[in-house]
């Protein structure tokens, strides 16, 4: 491990694995990424492989657009390959006329960002989503350029394009302490030695308010734990993510033919790092699920698992430096790592670069908590 | 009689053939985590039984590691795979 490094980046999940691949795109190669366990181990690894773009605020539509434009030519950019990008869509479901109406608003302003979005009755539902249950639905929004990508690809992708370039990732390596001497960024301590550096990026997901810590800075990002549920795989028929405000709800078909399903946790306590599986997420789902695609009543579960999401105040991303400490900068997806990893990775990079941000990073920094300007948005569960 | 390693199956569900994760192995992937991560063995059908204790050995093996140190994935819950209609107790 390199003892003196330009950037030091702590976490290996979508956000740290992006921001290294987009530094070193920007000439900037003296890096060095550090991950606890694995790359990905975390949220990024646990997540439902879903990128969308049908959001109800300007600044999360726009990190959704900057996100796409990166996933299109990731995989041949970095000589990595097949991503295994399908734009399926998301299909946001509505029960009842209000949230419809709501969904409506949420369209005329992607449509203004040029986001290819509509609204559909609950008979143009059925046609996009053939096994989805019409009962009790009004209708809802879709959207064709959004849809699924493999993060284990995607990750794994980024640290191709970064370790060609000269960044060095070392796994299984703990950050134990951060350095700061006169308001400054000085080292990076580890369980594998101390690497001297003036810019550290916080990329830890859930755990980032541990690292925040070690510098004085206070993140707002609490981990929750959710789970989600695979069953065998059968035909993939492209249909779109179903997205379900009333019952709280995702569900989608990935390539690999499997059904994906997970659920909002009524009985998590937000702060507790817990990876356990349990059985009332397995009936709660099996009976969410079967309301709104019956069929499923007849397919296996082959495997459950848990991760955390990481919680922030409005739910949005939290980017960049921070006023405490120079040379220390957040990069937190907060839920949305896996989806925002090319916007997270261009305006991190673009920042400690120097260069001009291809967005306003006000929108995104931590200050704008303290501040009061915080991202509505009322599009997400 | 020399082994042809594109034709031994070690993960039956996602097509893991001994000649692939050589060759993972070889480029230094050497992480049995990052190994499933790539490949999807153990995520199939059979839940990891047929294979996860085949391919642990063959990465210990090959990187003259000891099975202990191997970071095997856990098995993933239910144990058998079980419908949602008997999960939600409907027929």
């Amino acid at each position: 491990m390199k003892n003196k490094a330009e950037v030091v980046i702590i976490g290996g999940g979508a956000a740290g694995t992006s921001i290294a691949y987009n530094l070193a795109k920007r000439g900037i190669t003296d890096v060095v990424l550090l991950e606890e366990k694995y790359v990905p181990f975390g949220g990024t690894g646990r997540c439902a492989a879903q990128f969308r773009l049908q959001f109800g605020s300007v600044e999360n539509c726009k990190l959704g657009l900057l996100s796409v434009s990166q996933f299109d030519t990731l995989g041949e950019e970095t000589g990595y390959g097949d991503l295994e990008i399908i734009k399926h869509g998301y299909i946001l479901t509505s029960y009842e006329q209000e949230s419809l109406d709501i969904q409506r608003k949420n369209v005329e302003l992607q449509k203004s960002l040029g986001i290819d979005s509509y609204i559909l009755d609950a008979k143009q539902s059925k046609e996009v989503v053939p096994y989805l249950s019409t009962e009790g639905l009004v209708g809802g929004s879709y959207c064709t350029g959004e849809g699924h990508i493999n993060p284990m690809k995607m990750v794994y992708a980024y640290k191709k394009g970064a370790t060609d370039r000269g960044v060095e990732f070392n796994d299984y390596t703990k950050v134990t302490g951060i350095e700061v001497e006169g308001g400054k960024v000085k080292a990076v301590k580890t369980n594998k030695g101390t690497i001297s550096t003036s810019c550290v990026v916080c990329a830890a997901g859930e755990s980032s308010k541990y690292i925040g810590r070690m510098v004085g800075v206070r993140i707002p990002v609490e981990p929750a734990k959710r789970q989600i549920l695979a069953t065998e795989p059968v035909e993939y028929i492209k249909a779109p993510m179903i997205y379900s405000f009333k019952h709280g709800t995702f569900i989608t078909q990935v390539p690999n033919g499997n059904f994906l399903m997970g659920s909002s946790e009524p009985n998590v306590r937000l702060g507790e790092v817990d990876f356990t599986p349990t059985w009332d997420f397995l009936e709660r789902m099996a009976k969410l699920g079967i309301e709104q695609v019956p069929m499923f009543a007849h397919l296996r579960v082959i495997r459950q698992w848990a991760g955390q999401y990481g919680i922030a105040p409005d739910d949005s991303v939290i980017l960049g430096k921070v006023p405490q400490v120079e040379g220390f900068h957040v990069a937190c997806g907060c839920t949305k790592a896996t989806m925002f990893a090319g916007a997270i990775g261009t305006l991190v990079a673009e920042e400690i670069a120097g260069l001009k941000t291809s967005l306003p990073m006000e929108w995104y920094s931590i200050e704008r908590f303290d501040e009061g300007r915080l991202i509505k948005d009322p599009a997400i569960l | 009689m020399e082994i042809d390693e594109s034709k031994v199956y070690l993960c039956r569900c996602e097509n893991l053939t001994l000649e692939r994760l050589h060759q993972l192995l070889d480029e230094g992937v050497t992480s049995m985590q990052e190994i499933k991560r790539k490949t999807r063995c153990t995520m199939g059908n059979c839940q990891g039984k047929t294979c996860k204790q085949l391919i642990a050995n063959e990465i210990a093996r090959y990187t003259g590691r000891t099975i202990e140190e191997i970071d095997v994935p856990i098995n993933r819950l239910p144990i058998e795979p079980v419908t949602l209609g008997e999960i939600a107790g409907v027929k």
